[in-house]
């Protein structure tokens, strides 16, 4: 019993020194260090608000504040997805030469981004917050944000499992991943609204999990677009049992990771 | 179980499909491959004591290795079960969890935390493990500025301070300069008075009679004897 809870303590701290452990590398030996955590963010803004309000103008009022709120998400999603894929074969040596628990491997990379996705919806609150668009300070809508945050970040997790440990056994996994990605992107409702999608095709976007949190989060920060309740609500138990599956299939793998590495 | 028993293994046995590319899902659907499978380890059986020194010797791909790996929890056998009470460290590969963008400081508490340290143990011991490695000058400078003899002592030194009850020893007694040797020479006859359960892999034959009283002989991944050392060893050397 007690072993069992220590186990479970070293388990999050060296998931805390692992999740460190990325975030530091990133920006180790960089002129200026940790303030690219800031940088980066920001020069997106600027670039996606210059681009988006003075070039392209589509029909939808601020763009480029809608067009924000999607991509960070949807840039948390895919880098996490497309490094956990492979990371496992990246990082071999630790796995055929020490018998921590693999998840760590897989789980901080997805927290390091999770702390820049923080870091960067921070910083666009702020700039929402000066330009009069309040509409996220309401705890309604806030509760809202976190609570679709939560569901990207268990289905990054059970997404991330089961290709990064199908991986170790099929290599071409990440390819294909990687293709996926790419048709996802358009997919989902990042560059445009689901509203925009015609009555009869909005069916095929619903079997889409991911097109319920995008819809939410738009909703909750910029104020538009709607999302039935129930298949909202079914989207989330359906990333539920991903969650679920992932974890499962990745501890069952697991005994099997150093042999084929 | 009984409670002096600190390592047993029963029948245990570890196949490898041997693979000569790499594996991947489109080639699986699409055309099947005759596996060609290698029995690493067949039908070992061990019980290692608490506080017992064990030597294990044998050729190149005796099944030496996957012996200590699945001891030590890296891979699980194929067949067989085994026992371990206490915490096990392997001196296998001192440098597997070290990250080369990290101080030496980082890298201690990112290598600590894999041997099983917790991060309140690692505070306790930084000191000592900075000290015994003799690198005080380099500590707070990126891993990948020390040579390979410097990360093979802090390696090292992480590894002994990490108060293993079960150490995997696999031929590492000679690291670092002659004055670092000395040194960990020293710890390691430590550990062997302290009454840690260690395992020794060694080709020093001398040094494992010297170390350990009881010895295994693997063979082509079969337990080819196992008895007072000496009688192992002149058994080993006969054949």
């Amino acid at each position: 019993m007690l072993k069992k809870a220590s186990n479970f303590k070293h388990f999050w701290e060296l998931l805390f020194v692992f999740t460190q452990k990325e975030i530091k590398a990133r920006y180790k030996n960089a002129v200026l260090g940790f303030l690219w955590l800031f940088i980066n963010p920001l020069l997106q803004m600027v670039i996606i608000g210059f681009v988006f309000s003075l070039i392209f103008r589509f029909g939808i009022k601020n763009y480029y504040l809608f067009l924000f709120t999607g991509l960070l998400p949807w840039n948390f999603f895919s880098l996490s997805l497309n490094k956990t894929t492979t990371s496992l074969v990246f990082e071999r040596n630790l796995i055929q030469k020490s018998s921590l628990r693999r998840e760590v491997l897989v789980l901080s990379i997805i927290f390091s981004n999770l702390f820049h996705l923080t870091i960067a919806y921070a910083l666009f609150f702020i700039f929402l917050f000066f330009i009069g668009q309040h509409q996220i300070f309401n705890l309604l809508n806030f509760a809202l944000f976190l609570g679709n945050l939560f569901f990207l970040l268990l289905f990054t997790i059970g997404t991330s499992m089961i290709t990064s440990s199908l991986n170790v056994f099929w290599r071409d996994i990440a390819f294909f991943t990687q293709a996926l990605l790419l048709i996802w992107f358009y997919a989902t409702p990042v560059l445009y609204p689901l509203s925009f999608i015609p009555q009869q095709y909005s069916s095929f976007f619903y079997l889409n999990p991911l097109s319920g949190i995008f819809t939410s989060l738009q909703r909750a920060i910029v104020g538009d677009g709607s999302f039935p309740l129930p298949i909202l609500f079914i989207q989330f138990l359906f990333i539920t049992l991903v969650f679920i599956f992932g974890l499962c299939l990745f501890r069952n793998r697991n005994k099997y990771f150093a042999d084929w590495l | 179980m009984n409670n002096n028993i600190a390592i047993k293994l029963t029948n245990i046995s570890k196949k490898y499909v041997l693979r000569h590319e790499k594996p991947t899902l489109v080639e699986n659907i699409f055309r099947f491959r005759k596996k060609e499978e290698i029995w690493a380890l067949k039908d070992i059986n061990l019980g290692i004591k608490k506080g017992e020194k064990f030597g294990i010797v044998g050729d190149n791909g005796s099944g030496k290795t996957t012996l200590l790996k699945i001891i030590s929890g890296i891979t699980v056998p194929t067949e067989g079960r085994v026992e371990i009470t206490g915490r096990v460290a392997a001196l296998i590969n001192l440098e597997a969890g070290f990250h080369p963008e990290l101080t030496g400081e980082e890298n201690i508490f990112l290598n600590g935390m894999l041997l099983g340290m917790s991060k309140k143990e690692i505070k306790n011991k930084f000191k000592k493990i900075i000290r015994f490695s003799g690198l005080e000058n380099f500590i707070d400078t990126p891993f990948y500025t020390y040579s390979s003899g410097m990360a093979l002592r802090l390696g090292f030194s992480i590894a002994v301070h990490s108060d293993p009850d079960i150490l995997l020893i696999d031929e590492i007694l000679a690291v670092g300069d002659q004055e670092f040797q000395q040194k960990s020479f020293q710890k390691m006859q430590d550990f062997f008075k302290k009454g840690k359960t260690i395992i020794f892999i060694s080709h020093y034959l001398p040094t494992v009679v010297k170390l350990c009283p009881k010895t295994a002989w693997l063979e082509e991944g079969k337990l080819k004897s196992l008895d007072v050392s000496k009688k192992v060893i002149s058994q080993y050397l006969k054949s």
